[in-house]
């Protein structure tokens, strides 16, 4: 196996393993609200947990990155992993991925400086994440070697459409709490 | 039996939590590793980088070039020198 088929093998592996903690994570984040995970733990649990895996998905995503630029077939350069839309073939599928990363890294850093951040930016700041992961999942979706297999695919879209429907179920209990008179 | 206090509870539920969380990413990462080592190719996978536009080049075939054949003399030459030192006898 040639070195470009390494890292073309751990780019696959580690990007979708990491989704798969994305997944934990999300699903840990919007758990500590709605209280669907108490049959599991107490929130302080859930919320333990929900910051321990910063330490899954962020390594793993490093090494996803650093294996598709190391792959020369590939043809990711380092600029692209800034800028967005910039890979000269498939701009959407691969600026999806640059997008989410610049999202969830805007994510990951101002929760280690929420303790001088003010309550409301850091929670605007956290709910890119909603738009991180989601940009996430369809990058893997459009440009994933591994998603576009039945055996991959099933399980991610039966965890994104759980996530989807935590989601919903939030935003429409956050509606319902603004909306006077209810 | 006693039960235990909930903070040390709490804890080591927590601890478990992350535990779970940690094999299932894990267990994750190495299975999808066995995967695609073993489905390098998937023809429906939807982007197919492109490859380089320049014709393959042939590989040269190997040339023998002659070489003089090497001559090899005795491993230790003989000297005219006298001896320095000596070989005791009993």
């Amino acid at each position: 196996m040639t070195s470009d088929l390494v890292f073309w093998v751990i780019a696959r592996s580690s990007g979708v393993a990491c989704l798969a903690a994305l997944s934990i994570s999300m699903l840990t984040g919007m758990a500590m609200r709605s209280d669907v995970l108490t049959w599991l733990s107490r929130n302080r649990g859930i919320r333990l947990l929900h910051d321990f895996t910063n330490w899954l998905w962020i390594p793993l995503g490093a090494l996803h990155v650093a294996a598709l630029v190391a792959d020369s077939t590939a043809q990711i350069r380092l600029l692209d992993l800034y800028v967005p839309f910039g890979v000269p073939y498939a701009r959407l599928q691969l600026g999806l991925g640059t997008f989410s990363l610049l999202l969830l890294t805007i994510v990951a850093v101002s929760t280690w400086l929420r303790r001088w951040m003010q309550h409301r930016d850091w929670v605007t700041m956290h709910r890119l994440s909603y738009l991180g992961f989601a940009a996430a999942f369809a990058h893997s979706l459009l440009s994933g070697t591994d998603l576009a297999d039945p055996r991959v695919a099933i399980p991610a879209w039966t965890i994104a459409a759980v996530l989807g429907l935590f989601a919903v179920t939030r935003l429409a209990s956050y509606v319902m709490q603004e909306t006077p008179g209810t | 039996m006693t039960t235990p206090p909930p903070v040390r509870r709490r804890a080591r539920s927590a601890r478990a939590l992350k535990i779970l969380a940690s094999l299932v990413t894990f267990f994750t990462f190495g299975g999808m590793t066995a995967f695609a080592a073993a489905n390098i190719q998937n023809p429906a996978a939807p982007l197919k980088p492109p490859v380089s536009d320049s014709e393959p080049t042939a590989t040269p075939a190997p040339t023998r070039t002659a070489v003089p054949r090497q001559r090899l003399t005795s491993a230790v030459p003989i000297t005219s020198v006298q001896p320095l030192t000596r070989t005791h006898r009993s």
